[in-house]
Order: C-alpha cells, then sequence, then structure tokens
C-alpha cells in the first residue's frame, strides 16, 4: 500500500506522564485537502498528541507518520510540514524578521522567504519591531508565517486562533481554507469550538487522551442533531422510541430526555424518524422541530456523556 | 551543517547581546592590563622590557574568557527560557546536530572575542611602552605562542560554555553557576597550595597553562596538557549535554 503523501496516520499512540495518560492507545487519520479540527477540552491531550507527531515529545507506545514516514525520518522536514505549536517560543529581543531568517538560515531558503511570510500574515510592517512588543494575535501570526515559510503541504497548528481578534479569525479562516483547497493537509487543534465550527470539515474529538469520534463535521451534526418533540402523550412517545432503539439492537443510539410534562429531545433520530414512529403508534404529536445544533452541544453531547450519566444515577 | 552554523550566527547577531559582552570584555582587558603597567614596578609582574613581562600582558587579553562561556551558555540556554527550542528542533530533529552546530558557531565566536581583546590590549600596549621606551614586537619575545594561547582558551570556554547549558538546560541556574565558580570558587581553591596537585586541573589554571602566565605563584600543566584538559571537559559536558538534549520531551 502506498502512503499519501500528505497523510497524517496517528496509530495507538500513547504518553504516560506519571500516573496520568496523557493519550491513550488513540488512532486516527488526517486526510490532504480538507481542514480537520482536532477537538477537546483542555488538558485532552490534544498538545501532547501534536507533539508526538512532530517529534518532540517521545510516545510511551505507539506511532504517527506523516506521508508514511515518522517527523524525525523527514529528510527536510519544514519543507514538508509547517507548524505552529505556541505562540509563545520567540526571543523578545528578536525582530519577527530577525526569528523568520534565522529559520529560513537553517533549511537554505533565500532570506527574502522571510519577508514573503511576513507578507502572508500581515505583520509586513511591524517585522523589524522586537517580538517583546508584539500583542498576542501578532505573536499567533508570527508562528503561523514559520509554519508557511517552507510552503510546506502538511501544516500542523496548535490553538492558532487563540489571542486573534474576530477580523482575525476571518482572516485566518481564508487563509487555511486558501491553503486546504490547494491540496494541502490543514490539521488545526482547538478548545474552543465557536472559532472552529466555522473553519473545519472534518473532526477528531479526543477526551482524557482517547478518542471520542471522527469523521466529517456534517455527519457529526446529523447524528447529534436534536430533535424537540411536544406532545400530550410524552410517556408513551418516549416509550416507543425506547422499543425503536431496542429494535434497532442500539439501546444508547438513541437518547430521549424530557424537559418538562409534554416536551421531550430526542438525538440520535432526525425528525422523519419521529414522526413515523408516532404515527405509528397513534400518538398525537403538537410540535416536532429540529432543534438548532451547533458543535459546542454536539461537543458536550459527546466528550461530557460519562459524567452526565453518573449524575443522572445520583438524581 | 553549515546552514545550521550560519543559522546560529544569524540567531546570535539578531540580538544585541554579542555587542555589550564584546564591550565588556574589551573593556575588562583594557583595564586589566592598564593597572599591569601603570602598577608594574611591584613583585609580582617580571619587567616590562622583558620577554615574560611582555608575555605576561599579552595573557592578560586571555582575562575576559568568562564571557564567553557565559555568551555560550546564554545561547543554548535562551532557545529553552524563550521556547525557539521548538522551532529549532521542528526545522532539525536530530537534536545533536543542533547541539554541534552550536558548539562550532561559538568556537568561532570565541576566536572572534579573543581577536578583539588582543587588540585592544595591543592598542594599550604598544603605544603605552613606547612612551617608557621599550619596542614590543607582537612577533617576537615568544609573544606569538602567549597570543596562540589566549585565542585558545577563549575557544575553550565558549564551548564549554555552550555544552554546559546543554546539560542544565536552566539560564538562571547556568549562567549565575558559571559566574560564582568562575569568579569566586575557583579562585578561592586555587590560592590553597595545599589542593595544588588538583586544582591544576580545573579550567581556570587549565587555561593559565596555555598561556603559561598567571598572576598567582601555581605551577602549570604544559600547555599540550591544559588544552587537552580543557577539550576534555567541553567533550564531557557536550556529550552529557547531546545525550539529554536528545532523549528529553520537548514541551
Amino acid at each position: 500500500m502506498t502512503e499519501h503523501v500528505n497523510r497524517i496516520v496517528v496509530s495507538s499512540l500513547t504518553k504516560r506522564f506519571g500516573a496520568v495518560r496523557a493519550v491513550d492507545d488513540l488512532s486516527f487519520t488526517v486526510e490532504p485537502g480538507s481542514i480537520t479540527g482536532f477537538l477537546g477540552p483542555n488538558g485532552a491531550g490534544k498538545t501532547t498528541t501534536l507533539r508526538m507527531l512532530l517529534g518532540l515529545v517521545s510516545p510511551d507506545a505507539g506511532t504517527a507518520t506523516i506521508g508514511g514516514r515518522p517527523y524525525r525520518d523527514l529528510p527536510r522536514p519544514n519543507d514538508v510540514v509547517g507548524a505552529a505549536l505556541e505562540a509563545s517560543g520567540f526571543h523578545p529581543a528578536r525582530s519577527g524578521r530577525g526569528h523568520l531568517r534565522a529559520y529560513c538560515r537553517v533549511n537554505g531558503y533565500p532570506p527574502s522567504r522571510a519577508g514573503e511570510a511576513l507578507a502572508m500574515v500581515g505583520l509586513a510592517d511591524v517585522g523589524n519591531r522586537a517580538v517583546g512588543g508584539y500583542s498576542l494575535g501578532m505573536r499567533q501570526r508570527l508562528a503561523l508565517a514559520g509554519a508557511l515559510l517552507g510552503d510546506p503541504s502538511v501544516l500542523v497548528l496548535d490553538e492558532p486562533a487563540n489571542g486573534l481578534d474576530p477580523e482575525g479569525i476571518v482572516w485566518m479562516r481564508e487563509l487555511l481554507r486558501d491553503l486546504a483547497r490547494q491540496g494541502r493537509t490543514v490539521l488545526v487543534s482547538s478548545h474552543v469550538l465557536a472559532e472552529v465550527q466555522q473553519l473545519v470539515d472534518h473532526v477528531v474529538i479526543i477526551n482524557r487522551g482517547s478518542l471520542v469520534r471522527q469523521g466529517p463535521l456534517a455527519e457529526l451534526f446529523a447524528v447529534q442533531a436534536r430533535v424537540s418533540v411536544r406532545t400530550p402523550h410524552a410517556d408513551r412517545l418516549a416509550a416507543a422510541l425506547g422499543c425503536a432503539a431496542v429494535e434497532r439492537a442500539a439501546p444508547g443510539a438513541i437518547q430521549v430526555e424530557r424537559t418538562d410534562a409534554v416536551t421531550l429531545q430526542v438525538t440520535g433520530l432526525d425528525t422523519d424518524g419521529i414522526g413515523r414512529i408516532a404515527f405509528a403508534e397513534r400518538i398525537e404529536l403538537h410540535e416536532l422541530a429540529a432543534g438548532h445544533s451547533d458543535l459546542e452541544s454536539v461537543f458536550f453531547a459527546l466528550t461530557a456523556t460519562a459524567d452526565t450519566r453518573a449524575l443522572d444515577e445520583v438524581s | 551543517m553549515p546552514q545550521l552554523i550560519a543559522a546560529e550566527f544569524s540567531k546570535l547577531f539578531s540580538t544585541r547581546l554579542w555587542l555589550w559582552l564584546l564591550l565588556a570584555s574589551t573593556a575588562l582587558v583594557a583595564l586589566y592590563v592598564s593597572l599591569n603597567i601603570a602598577f608594574a614596578d611591584n613583585a609580582v609582574t617580571p619587567p616590562l622590557d622583558t620577554a615574560p613581562g611582555q608575555q605576561t600582558l599579552f595573557a592578560i587579553a586571555a582575562g575576559a574568557r568568562p564571557l564567553v562561556a557565559v555568551l555560550g551558555a546564554i545561547a543554548i540556554t535562551t532557545e529553552f527560557r524563550h521556547r525557539t527550542a521548538t522551532a529549532t528542533f521542528l526545522a532539525t530533529p536530530h537534536r545533536g546536530r543542533v547541539v554541534i552546530a552550536k558548539l562550532a558557531a561559538y568556537a568561532i565566536v570565541g576566536a572572534a572575542y579573543a581577536v578583539a581583546c588582543i587588540a585592544t590590549v595591543s592598542a594599550i600596549v604598544l603605544p603605552w611602552l613606547a612612551t617608557k621606551g621599550i619596542d614590543v614586537s607582537l612577533t617576537g619575545n615568544g609573544i606569538p605562542r602567549t597570543l596562540l594561547g589566549v585565542a585558545a582558551a577563549y575557544i575553550a570556554y565558549a564551548v564549554i560554555g555552550v555544552a554546559l547549558g546543554a546539560l542544565v538546560r536552566d539560564q538562571v541556574a547556568t549562567v549565575v553557576g558559571l559566574l560564582i565558580y568562575l569568579f569566586v570558587v575557583e579562585p578561592v581553591i586555587t590560592n590553597i597550595p595545599a589542593l595544588d596537585a588538583w586544582t591544576l586541573y580545573l579550567p581556570g589554571p587549565a587555561g593559565n597553562a596555555l598561556t603559561q602566565i598567571s598572576l598567582t605563584t601555581q605551577d602549570f600543566l604544559s600547555p599540550w596538557q591544559g588544552g587537552l584538559v580543557l577539550v576534555a571537559y567541553a567533550t564531557a559536558l557536550a556529550v552529557g549535554g547531546t545525550l539529554l538534549a536528545v532523549s528529553r520531551d520537548v514541551t
């Protein structure tokens, strides 16, 4: 099998820090030509995973490859992979241009490449100022410029929107979209879901070091969309939906939450499916509405399930 | 490798630290050599119209070598302090190559500091001694050998600074530790005659052995032995620092 040159494959990656399993048997793939969001709450293991992918942290088990090779085995890694891991990796007394020039030198790029990268991220005017005077948003842009120096086909960005103003987030979205459209692989981590909902095509969601879900964003919404049902026979409908789930041999696939005497919130079935079951059971419906669903609620549903179940059992 | 070394110079020259330390180094040796000429009529300094007297004056050019050790230590610890190590190791995942490039670059920097300090000392010694009617030739009286020793001492100290920084990583600990050792601990213990047999092998006396000049009464190793001792320190620290740099996670 020939690996696609730009594909990222993470396979059974594990890293322990003392007794804590920061990353636990994590596997996922990232395909070229689209933007993949790497999502999870703070402390989920996103940064550790990215650092293992980039050869900065050694995994306890598992592998991570880019185009079939571990990062450390890439002959000229910056030609292939551009990474921006933090907005803090700069010497405060060095200018943005000076910082980029040093890494042009390492890679044998012409020094003019530093100016081009600064222009790409909108820092051309401040490139000669010491980084110590930069705002967080400007440092984020500089980190992105560093990632773009080698015109790489794979971009790995850790929380790139952090510290950007709304205008900056729109700008970055356009830039990353362009880069993905050119066939590049773009992996963007974030814990702020509103930032990435408009940006990513695919998601990899992790929590406590383990994979929760990966797939196209649209599919995620389809599965997790909430439907609000108003009926005077809420008990009967809830029971009927429960039976439907059992018939499908997937008891957890349909979740029903009763918000008041006449209202149910259903996940795991769309309005057509609920309407069909209600009709078959001759249950009168007063309202059947596909709820507004955003990544945030989907995300909470996926990552907090274990916690809420525990709470339900207590109460 | 030439690209990696060029990148180290690019980093060095994109901040002002090298300039301040160079000014401090030349000022320091200018002060030392001026005091030695002004108060030459003492028991320690040999007469200035003799070869040993003139060699002593030029050996003073080596007096600022602790500062290049500090420069080398800062060069590598600053990568960890300001977290540029991430970008550096992303560009060069084989971290041993980064350490080697820094060692090579700062060997060159050490040599450049030596040239500047020798030039400063010459600019003071030659006209000043001429007013005393002493004509000094840089190519005579064993002075070339002294100057080579000065250059070797700077190179060795710069390399030791980089290697120590790779090992310790913490900038404050490395620089403060270096300064306390070189300016306090070593001068004290090398002045205890009972310990002479051992303190001969410390970096300071080994550096003095390169020029065969010291203002203390301690004996020397031969220049070759002194050089080998310094190379041994640098190698041990560099190997340890490289092994740690390769194995430790960059978080």
